[in-house]
């Protein structure tokens, strides 16, 4: 991205810190290893539910009991809920929805907070504090109470979650991206940028964003398991994802009601979140020692 | 005004700061940084600022560069006020002055390589259009100038020594060809046998392009190898303006002559003691 | 130089880092000694290894840092000593004085609270003692009203104050060794003068001080001894006076001349020096100063040369073809 907008210039090393970090991520093992068992949980979201001849609210009344133990002859390979229903369907199906929301929340949270927290700092003075007082108004807001307001005046849709949660998520990205952007500000770099004439834009672009890059990935893996978690107290309250449809959040609440007589409701769909969130801390870590170009060689 | 215009007049300037982030809703605190104070440039000129932490002499460079807004006196390129609100006018005044600051790590993105942080000058400051392999040649060129092997333009700033970094800035600061370069503490973070190279080779360039130079030092010592004349700054304030000669040999304000005696030489103090060592 | 053992005798000291490309060693087999009274100057530009010695003596490296060889203060061995015997030895034996007065003091904390910690941590001064100490200590380093400024806190004072502070800190428990590294680089230099100054009295009332610089001018209105440091090699160990006014080692000499002066012809250039120091862990094969220096032959390239001492006993250079006649030094 940096490199690209230096269009015209000859770099020897095309891609080079990208290339780079590309190499490093590779090299370390705990983030390439998280990166592959995301992927596959990615794509086991994806292709997992066609797999099983049943539906996600397709009640199976053959069994014995509505909540029948895993077991691979009777094709409920992770058993089924309370309700009789697949639930090696549901926990895909809910996968799939988590990851949805995780990641297009937060990469609203990540546009919109790296966009203003940036230009509040780099632009500082009056600006920066009109930029963060409005910051701090929203804060200010009960979010919940917002959200609930949003899905009364819009009605139910799941475009409106990822945008509700993405909205509340980007004030702390926000806050981070404007402290490391205020500190760059300072740096010498930068001042040398503008003394050679550049418009602002460019500095934010070229010079601000791509170092505070590292704090902005680690702060956005550590926002997904949060996303995760906040959707599924909103379905928990009724505003979340609905039935039918399920996510892991609601599996996992779902599962911890008949903890005692169905443990497996509870332990599956729990193992799945868990590696993920899991995953993702991993990949967080390499991915920002990947990018740091004082790790090169 | 005498005959020849000088390149740069600084003109009664003056910088408050205000001080503390958010002042609202009580009045802000403010600092006079600089006060009234009026230098000048000839062209192909070297000048030395010089003062201790606090007086101002940053300061000075980033109202030169536009970087401080002044709130009062003015500034004057070739005898004409530069107006720093004017886009076009800094556009153009900033391909004949530039700036070599004085942390050679800082002073570079940690994320650009050597000839990437050139190549940016170049587009921003060289105007007319030029093909990849023209602009490869003119970054080689400039690099090579201040005395930087070709394979030094892939490394990152953290893979570069100090005195390379600051050779790095210096290319970058004078691809231009600015007729001004403003060096701000520039050989201070250096190593004693880096610190003379890089002297050296900012005498060279000055002279070699007839390139004026706004050395801003605290080291006396360096800015008389390097200076025609210098001016002291004490709080924000010119108290002694004049030549080489006239500041080394007959200072005549006590803050200059105090600046004298406390340049650390490696001499032995002896009686008699004072005269040049080998 | 007093009978019995030196105050700080360090021998064969190694430093070396383990990092991700490998070992790097950052101090090679360097021997020094410091008496009481005196102090002893460790010169060298950044890379130079002289940093990491001094931390070595004090148990300070990083974690991936591990120090060989003996370090021995007043007799007693510092090497691989446990925290709690290096602990005893801090503070009260030896005392550090750092680069940055900015970072040295604890911004929270009233100067007061600060000088007198460390006594009353180790039970050294009832609280009422331990303020009389404060202020002496405050007065030793000619701080002027130091009642007022005990209520202070750091950022209350200037940069310079702010040192001195340190130095009150560092002096206030009666140490016999002063470690100071690089105590004027942030500093303006009339500021710088005074402080070199108050050390040089400390000093003078008996306390050894090892002081690390890159700055040859710093040495020379305290130093009694210098030892040049290059690519983790001492090269060059003299008497103040005598390094300066004959340097032996090429590298001493060159370093010297580098220096710009306030007198001579200004418009002379600089005399410098080509290349730039070796960064730690290029393996060098013979003279490390050997690719910059002018001198060099078959011989500096292929051996490194060990430190050998002079006829006086008094110098040792480590070079070899050192510089001996003044018409070589020009």
């Amino acid at each position: 991205m940096a490199d690209a907008t230096l269009a015209g210039v000859e770099t020897p090393r095309a891609a080079g810190l990208w290339a780079d970090a590309w190499l490093r991520l590779r090299r370390s093992r705990a983030a390439w290893v998280a990166a592959l068992v995301l992927l596959a949980l990615v794509l086991a979201a994806l292709v997992g539910p066609s797999f099983s001849t049943y539906g996600v609210d397709q009640v199976d009344w053959t069994q014995a009991t509505l909540a029948s133990p895993p077991s691979l002859e009777s094709d409920h390979w992770f058993g089924t809920d309370a309700n009789g229903r697949d639930l090696f369907v549901r926990v895909w199906i809910g996968t799939r929805m988590s990851l949805l929301v995780a990641v297009l929340a937060t990469v609203v949270s990540v546009a919109v907070g790296v966009a203003w927290g940036a230009t509040a700092g780099y632009l500082g003075g009056r600006i920066d504090d009109w930029m963060m007082r409005f910051v701090d108004v929203l804060y200010a807001l009960p979010y919940m109470f917002f959200v609930i307001i949003l899905t009364v005046v819009f009605g139910r849709s799941l475009v409106l979650i990822f945008l509700a949660i993405g909205a509340v998520g980007w004030l702390t990205m926000a806050r981070i991206v404007r402290g490391q952007a205020l500190a760059l500000r300072q740096r010498e770099f930068v001042e040398a940028a503008i003394a050679l004439g550049l418009p602002g834009r460019t500095i934010i672009v070229r010079h601000i964003v791509p170092n505070v890059l590292g704090t902005v990935i680690v702060y956005a893996t550590l926002t997904v398991p949060q996303v995760i978690l906040f959707e599924s107290f909103l379905s928990f309250l009724g505003l979340g994802v609905q039935e039918p449809l399920t996510s892991l959040g609601r599996l996992v609440a779902e599962g911890a009601l008949e903890m005692e007589t169905s443990p497996w409701l509870l332990l599956i769909p729990s193992a799945v979140l868990g590696t993920i969130l899991l995953c993702l801390n991993f990949l967080g870590d390499g991915l920002r020692d990947a990018l740091d170009p004082r790790q090169r060689r | 005004m005498s005959a020849p215009q000088p390149l740069l007049q600084v003109e009664r300037v003056g910088v408050r700061y205000r001080l503390g982030g958010t002042s609202w809703p009580s009045p802000a605190r403010t600092l006079d940084a600089l006060s009234e104070v009026s230098v000048e440039v000839p062209d192909g000129g070297r000048l030395g600022i010089v003062g201790e932490s606090g007086s101002g002499k940053s300061t000075l460079a980033r109202v030169v560069l536009g970087l401080v807004r002044a709130h009062a006196g003015r500034v004057l390129w070739r005898g004409a006020a530069v107006d720093y609100a004017d886009r076009t006018q800094l556009r153009a005044l900033r391909r004949e002055l530039q700036i070599v600051f004085q942390d050679p790590f800082g002073s570079l993105d940690p994320r650009m390589t050597a000839g990437e942080a050139v190549g940016e000058a170049l587009h921003a400051l060289v105007a007319e259009p030029m093909s990849r392999v023209e602009a490869g040649r003119r970054i080689s060129s400039a690099l090579e100038e201040v005395g930087l092997a070709q394979e030094l333009a892939d490394r990152y700033p953290h893979e570069l020594s100090g005195g390379q970094c600051q050779r790095v800035a210096i290319a970058r600061a004078t691809i231009s060809r600015p007729r001004l370069l403003v060096c701000d503490e520039a050989v201070s973070a250096l190593d004693v046998s880096v610190q003379a190279q890089v002297v050296n080779l900012l005498r060279d360039l000055s002279e070699r392009h007839r390139m004026a130079l706004l050395f801003i030092s605290h080291n006396l010592a360096v800015v008389r190898h390097l200076c025609d004349d210098i001016a002291v700054l004490c709080q924000g304030r010119l108290v002694e303006r004049g030549g080489i000669e006239q500041i080394f040999g007959s200072p005549r304000e006590p803050y200059t002559q105090a600046l004298l005696a406390a340049v650390p030489e490696p001499v032995v103090r002896r009686k008699g003691a004072g005269s040049p060592n080998p | 130089m007093t009978d019995g053992p030196a105050l700080l005798q360090v021998r064969d000291l190694e430093v070396r880092f383990d990092t991700a490309r490998g070992t790097v060693q950052a101090v090679a087999g360097v021997t020094l000694a410091v008496q009481r009274g005196e102090c002893v100057a460790v010169v060298g530009e950044s890379g130079s290894g002289k940093t990491q010695l001094l931390l070595a003596c004090l148990g300070l490296l990083a974690q991936n840092g591990r120090a060989t060889g003996s370090v021995q203060f007043a007799g007693r061995e510092l090497a691989g000593a446990s925290e709690a015997d290096l602990n005893a030895v801090r503070g009260t034996g030896v005392a550090l004085l750092s680069q940055d007065p900015m970072s040295s003091l604890t911004p929270h904390l009233r100067i007061e609270t600060q000088l007198v910690e460390g006594l009353l941590d180790r039970g050294l001064a009832t609280p009422v003692e331990a303020r009389q100490r404060a202020l002496e200590a405050l007065r030793d380093v000619e701080i002027p009203e130091p009642e007022a400024r005990l209520r202070q806190y750091p950022h209350e004072l200037s940069g310079g104050m702010r040192q001195r502070v340190a130095l009150a800190m560092a002096l206030i428990g009666r140490p016999q060794l002063l470690f100071a590294d690089e105590p004027t680089t942030a500093l303006d230099v009339s500021v710088q003068a005074r402080i070199l100054d108050t050390l040089a009295r400390v000093r003078d009332r008996g306390v050894g001080i090892l002081i690390i610089t890159h700055d040859l001018g710093v040495v020379a209105g305290l130093a009694d001894r210098v030892a040049v440091m290059y690519a983790g090699r001492i090269v060059e160990e003299a008497p103040t006076e005598r390094l300066f006014r004959a340097p032996s080692h090429p590298y001493t000499a060159a370093l010297l001349a580098a220096v710009p002066r306030l007198h001579g012809d200004p418009s002379a250039r600089l005399a410098n020096i080509e290349g730039y120091p070796p960064r730690p862990g290029e393996i060098a094969v013979g003279c490390a100063f050997a690719p910059r220096c002018t001198r060099a032959e078959e011989r500096c390239r292929r051996d490194v040369p060990s430190l050998a001492q002079g006829a006086t006993g008094e110098a040792a250079v480590a070079c070899h073809r050192p510089l001996r006649s003044e018409m070589e030094r020009a």
